[in-house]
């Protein structure tokens, strides 16, 4: 019962309430110390987490983890390039690529190494949208580089505060 | 007599490291692409954008057809940008920052959009993405061309 209390206040704080619901709410809370107390600290906390919550970018949208696995599943539906058989190319394998290691270790420590040139990193992304997410992805197998600019991050809040669908036109 | 000849050594040695340090110009080409899970629409100018690019893109993509809406050549010099418009409200910036990088801005609207650095890998296009009206999605596709 008192689980379904701290439930209604937090519906309070988190503004999940009806106009009624909320003004009834708060008639109750402004007598009741205990409910006053948990949805003080409930505020603060959430005031806390907005302002210095650090914000956590992905690499790259789950999408393009899917869609990865999704074309490469299709390519090789048999998973035959997956599949090593085990056998006499094994047996020689197992011996070749130690020695293979050992052998470009000596060639590179005979090599004269050049200072590497200087590689422009790729930095953070500006923007003068207010509400915007972006994921960066680079796929050297693919040879491709996305930045994926997701306005949708206003989609829970009932908002689209700026949409991008004037692109193509 | 020494001293000219070491002027001309000098001079053999400076002009090829300054030639070697001297950026170029690079020359690009930018598409904006549609993204679609339906056939292209009837009485719209939208054109292929080739089975090369189409398959890059549906590797990292959900969307199954992808479409040319249009697409411009950039000649970019050396130490300048250049501004192309790639529809009445999606424009494009460019500009070198060193050898083998290139900064984009897209503006939207006249509103940047996103500005990226990227080293510019020859075969390797650089996409600017973002989702679309009726799950589609719209693409900004650069890359580096031959000369």
């Amino acid at each position: 019962m008192k689980s379904k209390r701290y439930l209604k206040w937090q519906a309070l704080v988190d503004g999940e309430l009806s106009p009624a619901e909320e003004a009834s709410l708060r008639q109750r809370i402004e007598g009741d110390p205990e409910a006053r107390q948990w949805t003080e600290e409930l505020s603060r906390m959430r005031e806390l987490l907005r302002a210095h919550e650090v914000e956590r970018r992905l690499p790259v949208a789950g999408d393009f983890y899917w869609a990865q696995i999704e074309s490469r599943l299709k390519s090789d539906p048999e998973g035959a390039t997956s599949r090593a058989t085990p056998g006499r190319t094994w047996v020689w394998w197992r011996w070749l690529a130690p020695a293979g290691a050992a052998g470009m270790l000596a060639l590179l420590s005979l090599h004269p190494f050049q200072s590497p040139q200087p590689t422009v990193v790729a930095d953070e992304i500006e923007t003068q949208l207010t509400a915007a997410n972006f994921f960066t992805f680079r796929s050297q197998s693919d040879g491709i580089s996305v930045v994926w600019v997701d306005t949708k991050v206003g989609q829970a809040m009932s908002t689209y505060p700026e949409e991008l669908d004037y692109m193509i036109q | 007599m020494y001293l000219r000849f070491f002027t001309i050594f000098l001079l053999a040695l400076t002009v090829p490291a300054v030639a070697h340090g001297e950026e170029k110009g690079v020359k690009l080409q930018a598409q904006l692409v549609w993204g679609t899970d339906q056939p292209k629409p009837a009485g719209k100018n939208l054109k292929d954008i080739g089975a090369p690019l189409s398959e890059k893109l549906r590797r990292v993509f959900k969307w199954k057809n992808y479409f040319e809406v249009s697409r411009q050549i950039i000649a970019l010099p050396k130490q300048a940008g250049q501004r192309v418009k790639m529809s009445p409200k999606c424009e494009l910036e460019f500009s070198q920052c060193g050898p083998d990088a290139l900064e984009i801005k897209l503006f939207g609207e006249g509103k940047l959009v996103v500005k990226k650095r990227q080293p510019l890998v020859h075969g390797e296009p650089i996409v600017l993405a973002g989702d679309d009206k009726n799950d589609t999605a719209w693409f900004v596709v650069v890359q580096s061309i031959q000369e």
